[in-house]
This record gives C-alpha cells, structure tokens and sequence, in this order.
C-alpha cells in the first residue's frame, strides 16, 4: 500500500496505531501545515470546492458547497463574526457499515490533522468528534492522539505560531442509530434528545448551541490532509470514474474473507465482492446484496458490473450509501432479513413523526406474520402502501425512507419468496443455516 | 429558580468528588452545563453501574436542569440504564450481518445458559442480556460487548466460553475481598 | 407572537380556486382561515408549526401544467402568491388516511368511557380523513399511567405523540416538572415521578391535547358529555385579567370551564385558578337559604318574608361595603341606596391610597392588553409576582421574552411560526425581563436580572431612576446598583415596546406612586412606554371607580360603629364582602354593635357569620353582570344554570331590599332583568356608564346533539316539563340560534370540528380576531378620591431583635377567596416555608431543611401570631430580608417577623393539623360529589322566572 494510491488507510495500524512523531515521520501534518502557512481559508475552500470531494457518510454531499454556506471571509456580517463549530461524524451505527472504525482506530492523527484543515477552514475554533459509545478503543486512541496533538501545538492556543486557535474534544455518545443524522446529532452533542430538527435552518447556518456548524464524516474528513499535500489533481485523478478520490469499501454476510478496501471511487460491486471479498462461502450463492448499508436498496447479482460510484449506483437502482457491501446468499431468507432490517429501524426511530414511529413497527408486524408463516397476500399489499407512506418527503428525516429502501426493492426482487412464505405458511429457508 | 426546586434541594454531597471532577471537566468544554447530561450520565453510570432516581436528581441538581428534562435525556439513550443490571451487561448485536451469519444461534446459547430472556438479569446478579444495534463488527460477525470489549466471531460454544470465564473470574474476584 | 406583522394577503390556488391568504402565517393556518377542513395534530394555533405528526400533508404543484405535484406538510409551508395546492388529490388523501391508520395502531378503543368522547379532535380528524376501517393486527402498545394532581387525569394509552402537551407546558408556559420519555413507539408523556403538576397552567393540557390523555379531574368526577352539557359564556371570576371562558353545567351543577377564545385577552389558555377554582359553586360552604328572616311558609321564602323583616329600618340609614367581586351593577346600586357618604368597598385606608392612585392612574393611561403584552420587547415587573396573581399575563409575558429569537431567526428568513426552528436559532436568547422585587417567583429563570430587595428599597430605587431620567446625570458613581441599573435603564429607554408592570400585591401606595412616576418622566419623554397594574379581585377596578371623596375605608366605618349610638345609621349591608384582611379584633367591634348586619353572599365567610340577616346570593355561574378587568374594560357574564330560589343576583336582592329599606329611591323597584335595570339606571343617571347589553340572540345554550328534555327527566316524568325562562338572550335549551350567532359563543362547535378548535371556524383567520366583533368598551375613570397627600410607608417599629422584612408569597390557588373554597385547593397547598440568605441562617447557626418558629408582626392587629415553617436558603437575599408563604397568615399584610428555632413537638402539631386539614378537605370533595350525584336525581328543580314569588 502507498501513500499516493491509498491515501485513506496506508497508515493504518489496528495493533497500534502510529503516536504523533511516527505519524509525521510518515508525512502527516503535512497538509495541515499547508493549509494553515501556505493558504488563506479562502483558498483551501476552493481547493477543496475543486477536488470534488463528496461527503462519505451516505449522502455523497459534495463538501465544499457545504462548507461555503457557513458565513465567512464578510468582515462585514456579524453572523461571520461568531463562535463557529466544526463536528465530526463518527457515529457509524448503519448496519453493515464498519469503514469509519478502521480510520479512528487506526489512524486516529489523520483525523486529527483533518480537523485542523477543516476548522482552520470554516473558521471554527472549537471542533468536537462525535463518537459512538460502543467504540471504546477508538475513544482511547483518539483522546491519545488529541493530547499528542495538543502537546506538539496543533491544537490549543496559536497552532504553529500563526493567529489560529482550535480546541477539540472528545465526545461519546450513549447509543441510538439516529445520532448519526446531523442535526439529531447536533442536538444529542447539546445533551439533549436526538430528535432531528426542522430545516431550514441548516446547521451550517444555525447548528450547535445555535451557531454555524458544520458536520463532516470521519471518511470526508480524512481525505483533507492528502488534498492539500497531495494537490486537487492527483485527487481526482485517483479515480477513473465520475466521483474524485478513494472510497473505502467493504463486504459483510457469508462471503470468504469479509472486510474493507480502499479502492479507486467506482471500483465495481465484482471487484470488491469477488476480487477482495472473495465471493460467496462455500456452497452458497449470491441471491442479492445491499451495496452501501441497510438504508440501501437490494441490487441482484446481475448488477456486479455496476461501478461504486453515486451515478452508477443510483442508475442501478439503489444508493452508494457508505460503501458497504452486505450480502444475502441464497440460503438465508430475503423474508427474514428485510425483518431484521425493518426492526432496526423499528428500534432506532427517534419517535418524532408519525409515519417512522408507527410505521416501521406497522412494517415489522407485517413481516413477521409473513416470515412465520400466517401472513396474507393482502399483507404485501399493506406493505407495499407502507413503503410509499414512509417515502421521503413524508418523513421528518432521512431514516424512515432509508428503511424503506431495502423493503421496496426486497418485494420488487423478491416477491416469489413473500408469495412462498404465504402459500405454504412456514419459511421455505427455514433449517438453511 | 423554581420555587419547588428552592424547597427540595438536593443533597450536595450526593455525587462522589472523582464523579464530579469528570462532570466538571465535560462541562467545561460545553457551552450549555446541560450539555454535560449524557456525559455526567455516563460518568455516575460507570461508578455505580446504573441510573437510579437519586443519580438522576443528583445530576440534574448540579447541572442545573430539571429532572423531567434530564429523564428525557436518559431514557431516550439505550446505553445509559434506569434499571439496576449485572456485573456484565451483554450487549448482543442483532443487526442484519451478525442476523445473516449466526445470531440467532449465539443468542439460542446465551440465553440458555443463563436462563433469562432479553432485558432480564440472571439471579445471581452477573449478567444481564440486552440487544444492541449494529456494534459495527459485520466482517467478524456476530459480535457482542460486554463492558468495554467487543467479542467478534462468535459461535454458540464461543459465547458461552467467554460468559464461563467471566464468570470464573467475578468469582475469584468475589473471593478475594 | 411577532412585532411588526406585515400582513400581506396573496393569492392562491386550492384545488384550482382563488383564495385570498396572509402571508404571515403558515400554509396550514391559511387554508384554515378559508373555512377549508384539513386535518392536523402537532400545530396549534399559539404554538406554531413542528412537522412531527405529518397529518396536514397536502400536494403543492409548480405550476398550472404540474400534474403530479410533490406532498408537503402545511404547516411547515411558507404562504406564497401563485401557489398551488391541492387538498383533494389522491395522493395527499390517502397520504392523511394513512397517517391516522399508522396513529390508530396503538390509540385504543376506548372512547366510550374516554372523557373526551364527543369533543375529541382525534375523533374528529379521524372522520375528516376517512379513515373508516382498522387494518392493524398487532397488538397495542401500553403505558402505565400517573397520577398527576388532583386536576389533571393521565391515561397514556390514548396518545398519538403529537408532542403538544410537553410543548405546551415546557416550552410555552415554562414548566418544568413535565417532560418526554423514551423513543421510537415508547414515547412517554408525563412527570419523571409522579404528583402534583406544578404549574398552573396544567389544565389546558385538557385542551393542547387532541386526545384523551389528559382530562379534566373533576369533571370526569361527575361528568357529562359535552352535548348534554348547557354552556354559556362567562368570565373567570378569579383575577383581575378577566379571562373569557364557557361554562358547561348539567342539572343545576357545574361541571367545567373550557377557555373561550378572546383574541385581546386569554386567547387559548387559561390558568388553573380560572378552570378548577369554580369548584366553589358547588360547595359545601355555599349559602342557600335566607337567614335571620322569619318564613311565613317553612318552603319558601317570600318577599313579604323580606320586607317584613325589615320594614322596622325604614328611614334609617345604612352603610353599604361593596366589593371587588361583586359585579359592577350591585355596587352601583349599593352605592345609589347607600348614598355616596355610606359607601365603602371594605378597603383599609392604605388601600383606600392605593385605590386613589390606581384611579389616577386609568384616568392617565390605557392599560396594555394582554394580547399587546406579548408584542414587547422589554418587560420590567415591579415587586408583583404575576405568576401567581395574574397567571395568564405572565404567561403573555414568557412570550414576549421569545422576541429576540423570533427577530433574529427573521433575519435569517425563518418565519415566527417555524417554532422548533426559531428555537434553534434563538437558542436560549430571550428579551430583556427585569424584575424588582421582595422574593423569589417562578419567572426568575427567564429573567436577565432579578434584583432582590425590600419593597421600601425598591421604592427607594424607582425614584432614583425617575430622578436620573429626569436629571440624564450618570448613574454609575450616584449608586451601588449602578451596574444593574444602567443596564436596565438603556435597555429600557432604547426599547420599542416597552412594558412596566405593577401591581397591588405589596399593598404600598409609596410602591404605586413610585412606579407612576417613572411612567410620568418616560411619557413626558416621549418614549413608546406601555404597563399594566394588577389588582386583586375580578371586579377591582368597576368597584374603584364607584369610589369618590366621600366613601368610606374600613378604619372609618369601625369608627362610625363606635359612634352608632349618636348616628341615625341602622345598619350595614355587606355585599359579597369577606373583610378577608380585616383583623379578628375588628371584626369582634363589629359584632358587639348594636347594627344590623346585613350579608348577601354565595357563600358561609367571617361576615355572614357576624350578620343578623343573610341572603344568598348567586354565583357568578347563576347571576347576570359585569364585570371591569384590569384595563378598564367591561365584560358580561352570563347566566350558566338557573339559580335555586332563594339564591337570586345581588343586583335583585338589592333592588328587593330597597323597596322596603330605600322606597323613596327612583331605583328602589323591583328589576325584572339585567336589562330592565340598565334601562333604569339610565333613566335615572346621565353618567350611568353604556355597559354592552346585547340580549336579542335567542340562542341556545344546548347543542342540538343534547338528549332531550323530556329524557333527562324521565326518571321521574315522560311529560315534558317547562323550559326555564332567560332573559339574557341564551335559551335554556337546544332551540334557538346557533352558538356562533355571537362572538361570546356559549360553546364552539362547527360540523365536523366538535372539540375546542372549532374556534378557527368562527375567526376570521387562525388565531385572529373573531368574525362577530367582541364588543370593547373601558368605563372611563376619572380621579375622584383626591390623592392622599402621605404616602410614607408606615413602618412598623418592632422591639425584637432579629425582626426581618418579610414578603408572604402567595400562591394561585390561594390569591382568590371564592376559588380557595375549592376542596382540590386545600389539597395542593404546600406547607408552610420560609427562604432566608444563608449567611443570615448561619450566623443564628440554622440548617436548611430544619423548621423555624415565625412570629409575624401584622400592620393589622398588632398581636403578634406565631406559626411554623421550614427554612430554605436564597441566596439572592440580604440579611434584612426573607420571604415564603404561611398559609395561616395568607390574608394578613404582614410585614415583618422575627424568628427561633421551632420545637420538635412544634412541628409534630404542625404536621398533624394539617393531616387533619387533608382528611377533611378530601371529605368534603366526597361529600359534595355524592351530594351533587343524588341532585341529579331531584329535577327539575325550581326554576327562576319572575323573583321571589314566582311559582
Ligand atoms: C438516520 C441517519 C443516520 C445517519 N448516520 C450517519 C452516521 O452514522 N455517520 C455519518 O457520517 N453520517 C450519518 N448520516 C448522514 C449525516 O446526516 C450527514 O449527512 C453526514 O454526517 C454528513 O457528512 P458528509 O457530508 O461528510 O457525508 C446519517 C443520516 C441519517 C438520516
Ligand atoms: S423519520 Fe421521523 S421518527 Fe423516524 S427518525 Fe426521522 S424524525 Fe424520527
Ligand atoms: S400539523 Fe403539520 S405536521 Fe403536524
């Protein structure tokens, strides 16, 4: 691995992730001291504008037109003026999704260093990470790391001698899938319940504590240092597909050797299923996968052609979503999984709108008697009129039409298997463990 | 200042020093002291274990908020508990990659050998059985956590193993003191 | 809510037809305001839009050509011209149908037994949507419920998780004892351990839900259904706000008050003095037979009974004690009898200054609204704690402190209706609000700054501020408070609205006139200043302004009672007078005279127990009037339920008395109805004030739902008995008019909209004036008490040595004596607490949480009385100061206390009366129940048509 082809994960370390002289020996903070010597914040917002670099956790945002809603560069506007806060998404709860942990685990300093060219950016000085409880090492290894950084003086008061100031803390949540959606987080990180706020206003406008706040990914963030040290060329020519830069991809279920890759953006689903993934477990067969999270909708083995990249993906029907690969082989039941799903998101709605709290619930009803056998044909139907009631534009956030995503294309693809379910009254996988 | 609040203050000396130079530090770093409220949560959580109405009324107390608003906070978070649990909280991932490669087996075996159900704990006061979202182990699935440790891989025999050992070793633990 | 509404009507399209729509409210409110049925749960009008229940989703095209359009809620939609909407499209249909379908998974079945049967929004949209047919399998969810006070009831199975009620009572009316638990489908409303709701404004959660899960205690308590309720339009008898509210009664009890709508004053809510303290009326402690009159028949009194009791006085002369919640029309008429040397309302001589300058000042200015109260942008609030004696305005204030938000989320585009969205940006930013004053009240939290001091200090500051605006000299080196004052005072003089509140809790005319200066010197400024005075009682200012040179105070009438013997004076007539703060002392004087004492009242009080004759007279639920509100404006009550003879109106019994006691008097005849006596009074007075009279509806105060006559008696007759008679313009039955025939509806209701919030039906647009006009007429009051010259406090000199200035608190259920007859009231009361500074504590070496033995020093009698309290600490206090409420004293002014530490056996004794109070009070609210349920047996009743005679 090299630091020109895989930017993202060459220094990775799960043993022991690389302490702060290692990581600058290996040409970390680099871009952060490009960024805060060489440019103004003007410039590396266009820099990063020009990268085309686009958010990586799951809506592919493209992450300079974020940052420039924030007020800035108007010495005139008095909202510029204000307390700015940077906070960085860490709180991969989408199942099937396990990229993010890899980078806080293991390189904890490039998400530090991003951070700093981020902040430095918006014109933050204070920047929180926002993590989810359950990833105790990656807290440990972080807090490590933040203690390193302020003690070498890249972060506290004056960072490298130049009028810039940046305090970063740790933040651990306490559990619930909906911190991940910003402003939900946004509100958990204000200590409160993560209810999704309305918008407008967006958080880059009015966002924690009511100031301009901007919500990156660990992913997003963590290509920032190589931009800048790297150049916007390079960047973009990582790839040769639409999309600029690497992504991190990954593959979970049944398959030989599950795990992550960082690829060229728009490596197809065979590529990383079959080439990295290994294929299938023995003696079972690929009955359909979920190319980027549970929120994504179900792609058939004839789609393993179709290059990872936004475009391709939603050409084919789903969501790049975050990358992540999770695979139904053909003796476990479509019925039972999209259940499982569904629960999820049954479990994790924050209880606000009425369509997700008493939907999803509805749905996982519904699935149920069908999986147990004592569904009704009628029941796919409800089903069917669920998934357009939690569609997007009905819902108050972005979870419920995600759940709907794999139950709308699991009754498209797998209708046989529902029909089955019903007519003969049990679940035909049943002992296909 | 609520009149009612001003009549039942809460006992000061409630919260440990060590639990409240960690709450002062996380509010420290807020611009809000309720900011503070998982954090100061989590913190008294892991000195006692768990959340009991006088935890929540001490924490609300120092922060200044009223308990309503801090129960809001407390019961909409799955990690923090209002009910005493075990020694060991077993959080079982029940998510769609543990579900696809063995879930339902490991959790057949774990609440056999315990003997309770989901949100139950066992008598002895060791273990209580939870389910967790995602842990965000799906190449090495199915996974559980119990405390700060994740356990990946797990099979049936695997599972039960490690609740054997920790078992083995709360009760030489227990011997000890 | 918002300053500078721009009100811009544009045009859209809704299902293809032009409506004309303000732009300054959301889409939701617009098609409302058109008289358009469209669902909706987590909006309310007052408390904007939230986006949670998804229920208002309609379909907005582009253009004429867009065929699909995209779905989008209501209420969180901007009003633009051109748009286009559609309410009648499938999609957005069968989008609401599903959304109550997904509601109905878990409300369950139970609306038969469910209080809100019949008045339940959730009924209603359920059928507007169409949402005919339950396809849910699964099983419902259930939820453990809590008590929550004697008031509210909690049945958490019913919710629909609009998240109202915590919006309601946290966000809007700042209480914090309420909350939201859990998540997902497990969302909890309620208190994190159960009790006594602690606001006092819990009982609109009766209304803010759309479903059963809070209702009305003590309705359900003996309950009726809203349709077989009889309503009439009435005004809260408990404060000087005089709220807008509709009574509902059954078989001659009342059974409930439900806010009515009025835009100027209460809007949608009321406080919980207003809706639970009618209790009274079907007290135990209710008058309803003459006494000290010999009855020629034992069933009835007659009016030869009357007249013959009092025939003897005739020619003598009476002195007369009005009072402040006796309607405007019986004190008239009590001073007209009396003459204007025997009148007196029963206050002391301070009172009788306070009077004065509260008469000076309503000739000088137009008291704010409480609906203008919401637009300011500044509030100062001076030694009164409005949260408990004018609940509903400061309630109206804790709106205008969201200004600031409200502007700065402007700035950003965000619309004032957009409220979890001004919230976020406003984050905790209020309005400036300063309060001035002796103790501690429950708008403290909001407030930039609270300065805690004597009221004499405060006094002492007020006039320092007149002084340095007068004078523009720096303030910073004149003051030790420079700091706090020069704050105060820029953010005062820059204000747009600004708004000085007082009020007469302090009983200081020094405090009044303090506060009248510094209005004068900012008027005479020119600055946009705007206030309020509080008083204490319904009708305070229609009584104050019947006050001239010549009316008595209570000193004056205790020493015409010495000189009776020399005097021509017969006797006093009391009329609804408690004398709550006149001492045990003075009122022995009374007794011991040689007077007669005559009382007409609703109730058994200290003076009804002294008379020699007592008339009962009718609640306001049975008697006909008006009564003036803080602002001078007059309001109508009408009656509920018909009075049971004897009771009568006091303005009937007066008239009654005067044709025996003052038969020369033009008034002294008979007065067949309210409106009769007005033609009278106008006859014989050319400054009788127009008091809106509008009696010519006919309009029914039964909804034509109400099961009929003939069936709510047939337990005891199938033949169908007389209606009562009105002369009020309300027919005590289901024919007649409609109810919205008049903007003071006996009862909202519009087809399809059963609950309370079909008043949008009746407005001209959400949450605006009503499309009838409420009449608004202020009685113009002139000075005609010449201001007392002294107004130096009078201290009152104390030899003990740790006397401390003391300020009683007094709570809302406690401010007004009728409602305070209320058994539930008994039952919340606290017990008694004193809060002291802790170094003032510990210097005496006292511990908070240990109990302390006051002993009170009483401006009224000079005895000192001693009761116990427990000791808390604040702060904020100086060493001179304390405050708390002992609910022994709750009447007294008093003053000053001294304190030592209480015995354990002290405490014990304490403990165990008021156990005892409990015990009793819960009888009593048994007691009346059974009473009241076996009277529902025994109708009709006897009916009130002609006076005393009728049969
Ligand atoms: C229900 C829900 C859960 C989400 N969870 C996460 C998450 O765990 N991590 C994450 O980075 N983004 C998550 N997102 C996306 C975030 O809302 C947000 O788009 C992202 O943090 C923006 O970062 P980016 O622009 O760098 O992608 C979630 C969104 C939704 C609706
Ligand atoms: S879709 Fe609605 S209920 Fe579900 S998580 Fe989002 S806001 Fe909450
Ligand atoms: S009323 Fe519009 S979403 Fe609830």
């Amino acid at each position: 691995m090299n630091a020109m082809t895989h930017p993202l994960t060459h220094l990775v370390n799960l043993a022991k992730p690389l302490n702060f002289s290692q990581y600058s020996e290996q040409g970390g903070y680099v871009g952060a001291r490009n960024a805060l010597l060489e440019y103004s914040p003007e410039q590396v917002l266009e820099l990063v504008k020009s990268s085309e670099l686009k958010g990586r956790g799951g809506a592919g945002f493209p992450t300079g037109m974020k940052w420039s809603f924030v007020p800035q560069f108007d010495e005139h506007d008095r909202r510029a003026a204000q307390n700015k806060y940077l906070v960085c998404n860490a709180d991969e709860m989408e199942p099937g999704t396990f990229k993010d942990r890899l980078l806080l685990e293991g390189v904890p300093h490039q998400l530090i260093e991003a951070m700093i060219i981020a902040a430095y950016t918006i014109g933050a000085n204070k920047a929180y990470i926002f993590l989810r409880g359950e990833y105790f090492l990656a807290a440990q290894r972080l807090q490590q790391a933040i203690d390193e950084a302020y003690q070498a003086g890249w972060l506290g008061k004056n960072i490298q001698q130049t009028n810039f100031h940046l305090d970063l803390y740790l933040h651990t949540s306490a559990g619930r899938y909906i911190c991940g959606e910003e402003t939900a987080l946004i509100n958990a990180l204000e200590g409160k319940r993560a209810n999704p706020r309305a918008k407008p206003p967006f958080p880059q406008v009015a966002g924690l504590f009511g100031k301009p706040t901007i919500v990156n990914n660990v992913e997003t963030l963590s290509n920032l240092p190589h931009i800048l040290k790297n150049g916007v060329n390079w960047f973009k020519e990582l790839s040769p597909g639409s999309d600029a830069g690497t992504k991190i991809y990954g593959a979970c279920g049944r398959v030989k050797t599950p795990g992550l890759w960082e690829l060229p953006m728009g490596a197809t689903i065979g590529q990383v299923l079959n080439d990295h993934a290994g294929g299938l477990c023995e003696g079972l067969s690929l009955k359909g996968l979920l190319p980027g999270g549970a929120s994504t909708d179900f792609l058939l083995p004839e789609h393993l052609d179709t290059p990872m990249d936004y475009d391709s993906i939603a050409k084919a029907g789903s969501r790049l979503g975050t990358g992540g690969l999770i695979v139904l082989d053909d003796k476990n039941c479509p019925v039972a999984m999209v259940l499982n799903l569904l629960q999820f998101f049954a479990q994790e709605s924050c209880g606000w709108c009425t369509p997700c709290r008493d939907g999803t619930p509805w749905a996982v009803e519904l699935l149920t008697r069908i999986e147990q056998g004592t569904g009704t044909v009628d029941d796919i139907d409800s089903l069917l009129k669920l998934c357009d009631f939690m569609w997007i534009g009905k819902t108050h956030c972005a979870l419920a039409p995600g759940a709907v995503e794999p139950l709308k294309s699991a009754l498209k693809y797998f209708n046989d298997d529902f029909v089955e379910h019903i007519e003969k009254g049990c679940c035909p996988y049943h002992g296909g463990h | 200042m609520n009149i009612v609040n001003q009549v039942m203050p809460h006992p000061n000396n409630y919260l440990t020093d060590a639990e409240l130079a960690q709450i002062d530090h996380e509010i420290s770093i807020m611009e809000t002291r309720e900011a503070a409220g998982i954090e100061a949560l989590k913190i008294v959580q892991a000195h006692r274990g768990w959340i009991s109405d006088d935890s929540l009324l001490a924490i609300a107390h120092y922060l200044q908020m009223s308990s309503a608003e801090l129960e809001g906070v407390a019961t909409f978070y799955n990690l923090i508990y209002r009910q005493p649990v075990g020694k060991f909280v077993i959080h079982l991932c029940n998510s769609v990659s543990c579900h696809l490669t063995g879930y339902a087996e490991v959790l057949a075996a774990v609440k056999q050998y315990l003997g309770i159900e989901y949100g139950q704990t066992t008598q002895d006061g060791l273990f209580t059985l939870l389910s967790n979202a995602c842990l965000g182990g799906c190449d090495k699935s199915p996974v559980m956590m119990i405390g700060s440790e994740h356990y990946q891989q797990l099979t049936p025999d695997l599972a039960i193993d490690i609740l054997e050992q920790l078992k083995q070793t709360a009760k030489s633990h227990g011997g000890d003191s | 809510m918002t300053f500078d509404k721009q009100n811009s009507q544009v045009t859209i399209y809704i299902d293809d037809q032009p409506y004309q729509v303000s732009t300054d409210n959301n889409l939701l409110a617009g098609v409302l305001s058109q008289k358009l049925n469209l669902p909706y749960f987590c909006w309310h009008p007052s408390m904007g839009s939230v986006g949670a229940c998804r229920q208002c989703a309609v379909t907005q095209y582009q253009d004429e050509n867009d065929q699909r359009g995209r779905l989008v809620m209501a209420c969180t939609t901007p009003v633009t011209d051109g748009m286009r909407i559609s309410l009648k499209d499938s999609q957005s249909e069968q989008f609401r149908e599903q959304v109550i379908a997904a509601m109905m998974t878990n409300h369950p079945h139970d609306c038969p037994v469910c209080a809100e049967g019949g008045e339940c929004h959730l009924q209603d949209m359920t059928v507007m949507t169409g949402h005919t047919h339950r396809n849910y399998q699964g099983e419902k969810r259930t939820f453990n419920n809590q008590y929550l006070g004697e008031f509210v009831g909690h049945e958490m199975n019913r919710c629909i998780t609009c998240y109202r009620c915590v919006r309601f009572y946290k966000d809007y009316a700042g209480g914090d004892d309420f909350g939201v638990y859990g998540s997902k489908n497990q969302v909890y409303f309620g208190r994190q351990q159960e009790g006594q709701l602690e606001s006092e404004f819990s009982g609109n959660l009766v209304e803010v839900c759309p479903t059963g899960v809070f209702t009305n205690k003590l309705f359900s308590a003996h309950y009726a259904r809203k349709w077989d309720l009889q309503s009439a339009p009435s005004i809260c008898a408990h404060c000087s706000i005089g709220c807008n509210t509709s009574v509902g009664e059954r078989y001659g009890s009342v059974r409930r008050v439900m806010n009515r709508y009025n835009q100027a004053i209460n809007g949608y809510f009321l406080c919980d003095r207003g809706r639970f303290g009618i209790g009274f009326v079907n007290g135990e402690k209710r008058l309803r037979q003459a006494s000290g009159i010999r009855q020629s028949s034992p069933e009835r009194l007659s009016k030869l009974d009357v007249s013959k009791a009092l025939v003897h006085f005739r020619g003598k002369r009476f002195i007369g004690v009005g009072s402040a919640r006796a309607s405007f029309e019986a004190n008239y008429l009590l001073k007209q009898f009396v003459g204007n040397s025997k009148f007196s309302l029963g206050l002391t001589e301070r009172q009788m200054q306070l009077a004065s300058l509260h008469q000076q000042y309503l000739s000088q200015y137009q008291p704010v609204s409480i609906a203008d109260i919401e637009q300011s942008d500044f509030v100062l609030i001076v030694d009164e704690d409005i949260t408990q004696t004018a609940p509903r305005m400061a309630l109206a204030v804790r709106q205008a402190l969201r200004n600031a938000s409200i502007e700065k989320a402007s700035e950003l585009g965000v619309p004032h209706w957009q409220d979890s969205a001004v919230r976020t940006i406003g984050g905790q930013e209020l309005s400036p609000l300063y309060l001035i004053q002796s103790m501690g009240t429950k708008l403290d939290n909001v407030a930039e700054q609270v300065i805690m001091q004597s009221t004499a200090a405060t006094i002492k500051l007020l006039n320092l501020m007149t002084e340095l605006i007068t004078s523009n000299a720096p303030l910073i080196d004149i003051h030790h408070q420079g700091q706090q004052l020069s704050s105060l005072l820029n953010q005062l003089v820059s204000a747009k609205k600004p708004l000085i509140i007082g009020g007469w809790s302090r009983q200081s005319p020094q405090l009044l006139s303090a506060i009248m200066s510094l209005l004068d010197v900012l008027t005479k400024a020119d600055m946009p200043v705007r206030s309020a005075i509080v008083a204490q009682e319904v009708n305070q200012v229609g009584a104050i302004s019947l006050l001239d040179q010549q009316s008595l105070s209570v000193e004056d009438i205790l020493e015409n009672v010495k000189q009776e013997q020399s005097s021509e004076v017969g006797g006093i007539i009391f009329l609804e007078q408690e004398l709550s703060g006149v001492s045990q002392t003075q009122l022995e004087q009374l007794k011991q005279t040689q007077l007669a004492i005559i009382a007409l009242d609703h109730s058994e009080n200290a003076v009804t127990a002294l008379a020699d004759i007592v008339l009962p007279a009718a609640s306001v639920t049975e008697g006909d009037g008006h009564y003036v509100n803080y602002q001078g404006l007059i309001q109508r009550y009408y009656q509920v339920h018909p009075n049971r003879l004897p009771i009568m109106d006091s303005w009937r019994w007066l008239t009654l008395l005067a044709t025996t006691l003052f038969a020369e008097h033009p008034l002294a005849k008979e007065a067949q109805s309210l409106s009769q006596l007005h033609d009278d009074c106008r006859q014989y007075d050319a400054k009788w004030p127009m008091l809106p009279l509008d009696d010519h509806y006919d309009i029914a105060r039964e909804s034509h739902r109400t099961s009929g006559r003939t069936s709510k008696t047939a337990n005891i007759s199938v033949h169908e008995p007389k209606t009562t008679q009105s002369t009020d313009g309300y027919r005590f039955s289901m024919e007649g008019s409609k109810p919205s025939s008049t903007a003071e509806m006996p009862f909202t209701w519009a087809p399809g909209w059963n609950s309370n919030q079909s008043i949008t039906q009746f407005q001209q647009e959400v949450a605006g004036s009503l499309l009838l006009p409420m009449t608004t007429q202020y009685l113009s009051i002139a000075q005609s008490i010449a201001k007392y010259c002294d107004h130096s406090e009078a201290v009152v000199q104390t030899s003990q040595a740790n006397a401390l200035q003391f300020s009683q608190q007094i709570k809302w259920y406690q401010g007004d004596w009728q409602a305070g007859l209320t058994p539930e009231f008994t039952l919340i009361e606290s017990t008694n607490y004193i809060f002291l500074s802790s170094d003032y504590a510990s210097q005496q070496g006292w511990q908070s949480g240990q109990w302390l033995q006051v002993s009170c020093m009483s401006s009224k009698d000079n005895a000192p009385t001693s009761v116990i309290a427990e000791l808390f600490f604040d702060p904020r206090l100086s060493d001179e100061l304390c405050y708390g409420q002992l609910n022994e004293l709750a009447t007294f002014d008093v003053k000053q206390v001294s304190l030592m530490a209480a015995s354990e056996k002290q405490v014990a004794d304490y403990k165990m009366r008021r156990k005892a109070e409990h015990t009793k009070a819960e009888q009593a609210q048994q007691y009346m129940l059974e009473r009241l349920k076996q009277q529902d047996q025994f109708i009709p009743i006897r009916l009130m048509n002609g006076g005393l005679d009728d049969v």
